[in-house]
């Protein structure tokens, strides 16, 4: 009976994962098979037909020429924005997050208070503020005002906060304290290793925010050559037919293009992540510690 | 745990001061607690405290600058599009909310008792929608939801859907962008569970497995109650991404060539006043509004969780 | 306590391989910022003014025509979407640079037909008024009557028209040969004939009811008050009005015939259902290039004049057409050039000849036509119905800051597609277009 419930939980398990993962992987194959085909190949031939090499190799020609190779000028940007603020937020917040678990200073509550509640504040009012900001110091335009607003990173202080306090126990901390080191050691040489799952997820999620963020970037950027990609595709789509039928004229980019420009912005991400899946790993406090 | 306790508090034998070293100890790390929230503290005020009093200022005054108390709160609710947006956001926060927590569970806990390369796979998989963001998702949806074109054709004439105005319907519009939601977010959310999961120390896991605990058992009373934390963590901020609905309603619409309301949910009628119609003060009354719903999710959840207190 | 050290050097040192490439190009990101930060503002010449330019890809071309044309003006050009799809891009941009005194572009390029209305309202107080000598009268009397409705705000010009996108009646010459029927004149006879095409020719479309523009197609037409500014920041909202009524009573039965498809023509349910089944279309005049195409027969695509309401002399719509703006905040000698920008953007023929829409400047009009006669694609000839239907645009339906088309497509579109009648859709079209110019600070009349 109890091999039957077992098999039988396998069986709908397999079931259920088989179902999302087509859920969440059916229109990424759609998007990567579109640049093969034809606009109107698009519309009038099957979803998952591949169309042919000489179809993508025009779309890619076609997306990467587009405004004298614009594509490359917003990833080219994207990355300095993303990484210039990883770095940052890095070295912020996975102290921050360590301290908020470990040293019980006054104001500890506060300060978590204080994060959550900016979390939760909605984007929108606090455009213009950091405009202001921003033009207060003749920042505007420069990639310094989008690159420091990125690098505070108040959900990977609580990636590290929570990870520290719930998976760090404090005794392998008070023995290395013990054992003669100062703050600083204890950090260094003790937590920062053990947080290398978490310092990879903080990297990780802070790259993606930056990678894809629109709003702060359109505010503080105002001309073509520091625009990032997300600011660039909207671009891209508002010149595609199909997006903005007023559009008319000779202009190139169709569906297919459209495509090209979406699997340039996604593909980065991706790479960021499998980089970071490496570091998940299990049990790196296994036998650290004993009760 | 209490001989622990009892360690703690003995004595450093290094080259210390003689006279309380207990106290000294503390206060060192005090210090140095400090230290180490001080880039970020920087940064807080900076990015995050400054702009939002700013916000607040701007709610509870006209645009001369002069204190109006509750008038630009009042006003704003009494737009006609304020009572809609919030009767959609309802619905919608309903099913998202409901789907987030039920399958990123159930799929990261499924994944947590897969082989280590096989669940890597998974992930990635999962994830993969999460890399495409706002523009960049506009296009597939556009096809998704088109029954003609769509890879899901079978789903959605199911329904007697034969076009993508009719997949869009009034009626729809909360289903639709919970799943395109869901879609891009929940690869982010199974990722941190996942790690979470990951950080349960092996021995509880083998001690339970030990005391007969079945798969569900194991699930349910001891690994979701460790990752307590987390599990806060990520309902307070899906509640408030929820409410704060923004960039779904927009990509349909777009995709759609204008068939959806350019206010549909609050946070959309926030940015219509602040950007529309040059108002700032009803655009951060109405995201008041949204972060005071949010602060309530918020506020539940970390003293029932006890999110702020470490052992 | 035991402390296992075995598994913390490793750790650390792939945590060090992994954090230096980002330092370094942290490093990189901030050195190459601080370069942008530190290299001087362009240092132009004194001699030249430089005007700053924002355009949709579209219009790029015409930029360069103009630098070209014209060396002794130093362009700074910005690509951006136009303000288009309700964007806001521009609206948003203004707003904030009205905050901080500085940034605004000098002349610009809007697809958005709202945003003289918008952009002239004291909210963003952008444009700098034109008809008060800084475009000389010649000029603005060589655009095509009442063109310049579009950009006329409270009895001020605000804009100069890029293009026109005047409505008229686009037919499939060949399906009409072969079905034996004569193009008709009169909106009575298209629904008669679509009728008829219902019962004799099902699967064939004389018009289409799907998009967010559709109240420019058919109520414009019809003279319906759903947003004429009477005067000053007062606006008639009437859709009880015969001339409102008149269109759902002409369109709810063809709908139900299916003569009229619900389907958004630009999507790919429209490409699949009536490639070559367009026996009748009303639209503007941007149609031709870029929806045909494909979907009608090269040589086989006809365009009339616009349908009129029995022997009432015709009056039409218009879905679109660009505008060029001018900031109120330039001075001097990057005002007069600014000025000359504008209206050689706008009435020149080097760029209005790679348009790719009707010129709304009269002069170049026959010219632009014949271009695009040239492309084999039409069965008629354009150029008189184009340049008549560009001066019967009916001026009642005028620029206001709420956009009218969001309601339509948001509302009304919606209930079509679920099979509710337009006569029942109309009193909420006004109550919610009411809603929103009180909103905007409007006065709203009905006027019987």
């Amino acid at each position: 009976m109890k091999i039957f419930n077992r098999l039988w939980t396998k069986t709908l398990g397999f079931i259920v994962l088989l179902a999302f993962t087509a859920f969440f992987i059916v229109p990424v194959i759609w998007l990567l098979l579109a640049p093969t085909k034809t606009d109107h190949q698009l519309i009038f031939g099957n979803p998952f037909s591949f169309g042919s090499f000489h179809n993508l190799a025009h779309a890619i020609r076609v997306t990467f020429t587009y405004q004298d190779y614009a594509l490359l000028t917003w990833v080219k940007n994207s990355a300095i924005y993303s990484f210039g603020g990883i770095a940052i937020a890095l070295v912020a917040s996975i102290p921050a997050g360590y301290a908020l678990a470990f040293t019980n200073f006054i104001g500890r509550r506060t300060l978590l208070g204080i994060t959550l509640f900016v979390m939760i504040m909605p984007a929108t009012a606090l455009v213009l503020p950091l405009f202001l900001e921003a033009n207060a110091v003749h920042a505007i335009g420069s990639p310094i005002s989008v690159i420091l607003p990125f690098s505070f990173f108040p959900f990977g202080v609580y990636l590290s906060y929570i990870f520290y306090s719930s998976s760090v126990p404090r005794d392998l901390l008070n023995a290395a304290r013990i054992d003669g080191c100062n703050e600083w050691n204890v950090f260094r040489k003790i937590a920062l290793p053990l947080a290398r799952p978490v310092v990879a997820l903080v990297a990780f999620f802070a790259f993606v925010a930056n990678w894809n963020n629109f709003f702060l970037p359109f505010v503080m950027l105002p001309s073509n050559s520091n625009y990032p990609l997300p600011i660039g595709l909207q671009d891209l789509l508002s010149s595609t037919p199909a997006f903005n039928p007023g559009i008319g004229g000779d202009v190139p980019i169709l569906r297919p293009e459209l495509a090209v420009a979406t699997i340039v912005a996604m593909a980065p991400v991706l790479i960021v992540f499998l980089f970071a899946q490496r570091s998940l790993v299990s049990g790196m406090l296994a036998g650290a510690t004993k009760e | 745990m209490s001989s622990v306790e009892v360690n703690k508090s003995q004595p450093s034998p290094g080259p210390t001061d003689v006279v309380s070293p207990v106290r000294n100890n503390k206060e060192k790390r005090g210090v140095a607690g400090y230290l180490f929230v001080s880039g970020y503290f920087l940064l807080l005020v900076l990015f995050g405290v400054a702009p939002t009093l700013y916000a607040l200022y701007l709610a509870f005054t006209s645009s001369g600058g002069h204190f109006v108390g509750l008038s630009n709160f009042i006003n704003t609710g009494k737009d006609f599009r304020f009572l809609p947006a919030f009767e959609n956001i309802g619905e919608y926060l309903g099913i998202w909310l409901a789907s987030l927590i039920v399958i990123v569970l159930g799929l990261a806990l499924m994944l947590h008792s897969l082989a280590r390369r096989v669940s890597a796979a998974f992930r990635f998989i999962f994830y993969l929608p999460g890399a495409l963001a706002g523009a960049a998702s506009v296009l597939v949806w556009l096809f998704m939801l088109d029954p003609s074109v769509s890879p899901w054709k079978f789903v959605l004439s199911g329904f007697n859907f034969h076009n993508l105005g009719q997949t869009i319907q009034p009626s729809h519009l909360p289903l639709i962008f919970a799943i395109i939601a869901f879609w891009a977010g929940a690869g982010g959310w199974i990722v941190v569970t996942y790690g979470a999961l990951n950080n349960i120390p092996n021995e509880l896991l083998e001690a339970a497995s030990l005391d007969g605990a079945g798969v569900w058992k194991t699930a349910l009373r001891i690994k979701l109650p460790l990752i307590k934390k987390w599990i806060a963590f990520m309902l307070i901020l899906a509640f408030a991404a929820g409410t704060q609905l923004f960039v779904e309603p927009t990509l349909v619409s777009e995709a759609s060539l204008g068939l959806i309301s350019p206010a549909w949910s609050p946070n959309e009628l926030a940015y219509v006043f602040a950007f529309q119609n040059n108002n700032f003060q009803y655009a951060a009354a109405i995201s008041v509004d949204l972060l005071i719903l949010g602060l309530m999710c918020a506020a539940v959840l970390v003293f029932r969780t006890k999110l702020f207190e470490v052992e | 306590m035991r402390i296992a050290k075995s598994g913390n050097n490793g750790g650390r040192r792939l945590r060090l391989r992994l954090r230096t490439p980002l330092v370094v190009l942290a490093a990189a990101g901030v050195s190459l910022g601080t370069i942008a930060v530190a290299i001087p503002a362009s240092a132009a010449s004194k001699a030249k003014p430089v005007v700053t330019v924002w355009v949709d890809s579209t219009r790029v071309a015409q930029v360069k025509a103009y630098e070209k044309a014209n060396p002794g003006v130093k362009v700074v050009m910005t690509v951006y979407n136009g303000n288009a799809n309700g964007s806001g891009y521009l609206q948003s941009k203004i707003s904030l640079d009205n905050r901080v005194g500085a940034g605004w572009p000098d002349v610009v390029f809007s697809e958005e037909n709202n945003d003289a209305a918008s952009l002239a309202s004291p909210q963003f107080n952008y444009p700098a008024q034109l008809d008060n000598g800084t475009v000389s009268k010649t000029i603005l009397n060589g655009f095509a009557k009442g063109t310049l409705a579009g950009c006329t705000v409270n009895g001020k010009v605000y804009c100069l028209r890029n293009d026109l996108a005047q409505n008229v009646l686009w037919y499939n010459s060949a399906l009409m040969t072969q079905f034996g029927y004569t193009v008709p004149t009169t909106w009575q006879q298209w629904q008669a004939l679509g009728e008829e095409v219902a019962t004799q020719h099902p699967g064939y479309i004389v018009g289409g009811i799907g998009d967010g523009w559709d109240d420019n197609i058919y109520l414009w037409p019809s003279e319906c008050h759903v947003n004429d500014v009477v005067k000053a920041d007062t606006v008639d909202i009437n859709a009880s009005d015969p001339n409102c009524t008149r269109v759902s009573s002409l369109l709810d039965p063809l709908v139900k015939d299916g003569a009229l498809t619900t389907d958004n023509v630009f999507t790919s349910s429209f490409d699949q259902s009536f490639t070559n089944k367009i026996l009748m279309m009303p639209g503007p005049s941007w149609y031709g290039a870029d929806l045909f195409p494909g979907l009608v027969a090269k040589g086989d695509l006809g365009a009339a004049d616009p349908l009129a309401w029995g022997s009432a002399p015709a009056v039409t719509g218009e879905v679109g057409g660009g505008l060029w703006f001018m900031s109120r905040h330039v001075t001097g000698a990057t005002k007069t050039a600014a000025a000359q920008v504008l209206t050689w953007l706008s009435t020149n023929y080097g760029s209005q000849g790679i348009s790719p829409g009707f010129p709304a400047y009269v002069a170049d009009e026959a010219k632009w036509t014949a271009g695009q006669q040239a492309s084999g694609q039409y069965s008629t000839q354009l150029a008189p119905v184009f340049a008549k239907a560009a001066t019967e645009v009916w001026s009642g339906w005028s620029p206001v800051p709420w956009s009218v088309d969001a309601v339509w497509g948001s509302s009304v579109t919606p209930s079509i597609n679920a099979s509710t009648s337009i006569g029942s859709l109309l009193p909420s079209f006004a109550s919610q277009l009411t809603d929103y110019a009180q909103s905007d600070g409007y006065t709203v009349v009905t006027k019987p």
